[in-house]
């Protein structure tokens, strides 16, 4: 996390800027302590060429997103940082356990078979993700995420 | 009679004193209250002896971690959280399949009656943490791990 701090003011046109600057700075650091937590429940259709979501109601832009989610015979529990990058554990249809690291979504309910997710933005309101799906996966998908922001 | 002047004081001087001062100060309060999350993955030899092992790359001091951990061979997992004071908790699919909390651990890989690989926070290090892992007689596998490293205001 770097702030755009200005440089050491040495005129008076440089002081009126780094007073902005510094106030852009201020909020910046206000977003940057908070620590506000969502919980927001989802569904997703399996059935559906998905494409890419928007996820809202996390009410901030999220500096972390825990996934939890399942659908008929599958489940996953996914993990995104601030950075966007994202990894899941899942439990497929063998009911043995796996990780993709890759992946923030990773709901398998048989052979060739699956929808899965990948994260395309954190937002100003929650997360956008992106579903592939395989196969003829059926049901609804139920999505717990708690974001942190 | 002449009255002695003051100096004419340089405003400008001391108010860019004062605004080098706060920028100061913001960086410390970046560097020091800033929420930061980071997420890492890592394998561990469920037949290695017990120790320590120091994970980095975090890119700063976590204060708390959220831990996956699982073994693709036999399916066992677990789901753990660890605070700022190093409490670990677990709720860990146990070599039955059934499910069981333990309180002193933050992952648990248990592949059969007496078979036990598990780990709790040692420490919390300027770039990630270090994990003491305990090895109960003969455990075999790796274990794929994914923590979310947080450091909280």
């Amino acid at each position: 996390m770097t702030l755009p701090f200005p440089d050491s003011p040495n005129t008076d046109e440089n002081i009126a800027d780094s007073i902005t600057r510094i106030e852009q700075n201020l909020e910046y650091l206000d977003s940057g302590f908070s620590a506000n937590t969502k919980v927001v429940y989802y569904t997703a259709d399996m059935t559906t060429d998905l494409g890419t979501v928007a996820y809202t109601g996390a009410g901030v832009t999220p500096k972390m997103v825990i996934i939890m989610a399942r659908s008929t015979s599958s489940s996953s529990w996914g993990v995104i940082d601030e950075n966007g990058d994202e990894m899941v554990m899942y439990i497929p249809y063998t009911d043995l356990s796996a990780t993709d690291t890759a992946k923030a979504v990773y709901l398998e309910q048989a052979s060739g078979a699956s929808q899965t997710a990948v994260v395309s933005a954190l937002t100003a309101d929650g997360v956008n993700l992106t579903w592939t799906k395989t196969g003829s996966p059926t049901g609804t998908a139920n999505i717990i995420m708690f974001y942190l922001g | 009679m002449t009255l002695p002047q003051p100096d004419k004081p340089d405003i400008d001087d001391k108010f860019r004193t004062i605004i080098s001062d706060i920028n100061e100060n913001l960086v410390f309060l970046d560097a020091t209250y800033g929420v930061e999350t980071k997420v890492i993955t890592f394998t561990r030899d469920l037949t290695a002896a017990s120790g320590t092992v120091g994970y980095t790359g975090v890119g700063f001091q976590p204060t708390a971690i959220i831990l996956f951990l699982s073994e693709p061979t036999t399916g066992r997992k677990s789901w753990g959280v660890g605070d700022v004071d190093k409490t670990n908790h677990t709720l860990m699919e146990r070599y039955d399949g059934t499910l069981s909390i333990r309180t002193t651990w933050i992952g648990q890989i248990w592949t059969t009656l007496d078979d036990v690989h598990r780990a709790k926070i040692s420490s919390y290090d300027a770039d990630g943490f270090t994990l003491e892992w305990e090895k109960e007689d003969s455990p075999t596998g790796t274990a794929t791990g994914i923590a979310l490293c947080i450091k909280g205001a």
